[in-house]
């Protein structure tokens, strides 16, 4: 059986096939280096995510009546009168999240009393009942403008205050106790913060 | 049989060969893309030569706390260290790795207004371990992502060039609340509040395989 001749080679030949074939041929190449190209050059990725939860405290306190639940907004001192004197026995509590290091009282008056003519006093680890205090009293003064009671409230924590004037008070003028807290009354304010 | 006769033949024949080439081009091709290294080998050798693919990995472990515990009551001006790890565990080497963080929650502790509120994190590399307990380097420390309102890093952010197989990165993230003033006034916050906020924060660390190689031997 005579060997098989292989067609005879043409150097430097043009490659055969219809023009089309050769644009299909083409064509594939290029979208395979398009499928590889990407691949290849960096479309490999790994990726790790890992989630924080993240909540910011808050910092306020309020002025209510003695041993009543907090509420927001502003109090009007309820007077008790006796004699020629009057005084109004009233918690701050602090109803944020923060411990605070203070809270600012201010005393504004409506009427023709001056905020001059009361005086404040905190009942520090105890309550009042009536003039006495049962814990240990510390001068807040004469609320006027504002003054800061500097007093560490733990979140929750109330402050016993008593307000007095020597002035008769009913049906003449509406005092209403304000109660701010700002960032640096706050634990961990930075020095000379704000 | 005479040229005429055999040229058809061979233009057939060279035509299925350029098929068969070029299908075999698209098919070695797509293998060779699966393989996730890109990695190729030439063998005339007899014996089957094995090819691998390299695998990229990326893995996160917290250091001390890490991200296990929730951040709460944060105040501003309060800062917040948190160590993690990042290992490369696949045999491949990885390179340009980014982060990420997009958010759930309210909008005051990411996103700025009219002032600067909101948190904002910082990344820093330390080339040994960080000591959780203290935020401290022992080694050499470098700044890799300078203090950045978290609402801005929804876009990738570079952290570093490469992360080889097998090698480790020790980052510390620093968490901070701008300090601000905020006066609550009888309970109530000021209108605009970072105060009682709360947020989701999706960290992502993203890196993508070295260069492609061409290997001879």
């Amino acid at each position: 059986m005579a060997p098989r001749r292989r067609p005879p080679r043409r150097a430097h030949r043009r490659p055969a096939g219809s023009p089309a074939l050769r644009r299909a041929a083409d064509a594939l190449l290029l979208l395979s280096v398009g499928l590889l190209a990407p691949l290849s050059g960096g479309a490999v990725t790994a990726r790790s995510t890992v989630v924080l939860d993240l909540s910011s405290g808050s910092w306020a306190a309020v002025a209510v009546p003695a041993g009543a639940a907090p509420t927001t907004g502003p109090l009007a001192l309820p007077w008790s009168q006796s004699g020629s004197s009057a005084d109004a026995i009233v918690d701050v509590v602090a109803t944020g999240t923060l411990a605070l290091s203070g809270v600012r009282l201010r005393l504004d008056a409506d009427g023709p009393d001056p905020v001059t003519a009361v005086t404040v006093t905190a009942c520090l680890g105890g309550t009042w009942e009536g003039p006495d205090c049962a814990g240990t009293t510390a001068p807040v003064g004469d609320l006027t403008g504002t003054a800061v009671l500097e007093v560490a409230l733990d979140p929750s924590e109330r402050i016993a205050l008593r307000a007095e004037t020597r002035r008769p008070v009913a049906n003449r003028t509406t005092f209403v106790l304000r109660v701010e807290v700002a960032r640096t009354d706050v634990r961990g304010a930075p020095e000379g913060g704000d | 049989m005479d040229q005429e006769q055999q040229e058809p033949t061979a233009r057939r024949w060279t035509r299925g060969r350029r098929a068969a080439v070029a299908v075999g081009t698209v098919a070695g091709l797509t293998v060779a893309s699966v393989v996730l290294a890109g990695l190729t080998a030439t063998t005339t050798s007899p014996v089957p030569q094995p090819v691998d693919g390299g695998e990229l990995v990326l893995t996160l472990d917290d250091v001390g706390t890490g991200f296990s515990t929730a951040v709460t009551d944060l105040a501003p001006g309060d800062v917040v260290l948190r160590h993690v790890r990042l290992d490369s565990t696949g045999s491949l080497d990885g390179a340009d790795l980014t982060l990420t963080v997009t958010s759930s929650g309210d909008a005051a502790l990411v996103t700025d207004g009219a002032s600067t509120r909101a948190l904002t994190l910082a990344v820093n590399g330390c080339d040994v371990a960080w000591d959780a307990g203290t935020g401290t380097c022992a080694g050499t420390a470098s700044t890799l992502l300078a203090a950045t309102t978290v609402g801005l890093l929804t876009t990738p952010v570079a952290l570093v060039d490469e992360l080889l197989a097998g090698a480790s990165l020790h980052l510390q993230l620093v968490l901070a609340l701008p300090d601000q003033d905020e006066t609550t006034v009888d309970g109530a916050p000021p209108a605009e509040t970072v105060q009682g906020a709360t947020v989701a924060l999706t960290y992502g660390f993203t890196m993508v395989q070295r260069d492609p190689l061409t290997t001879t031997g």
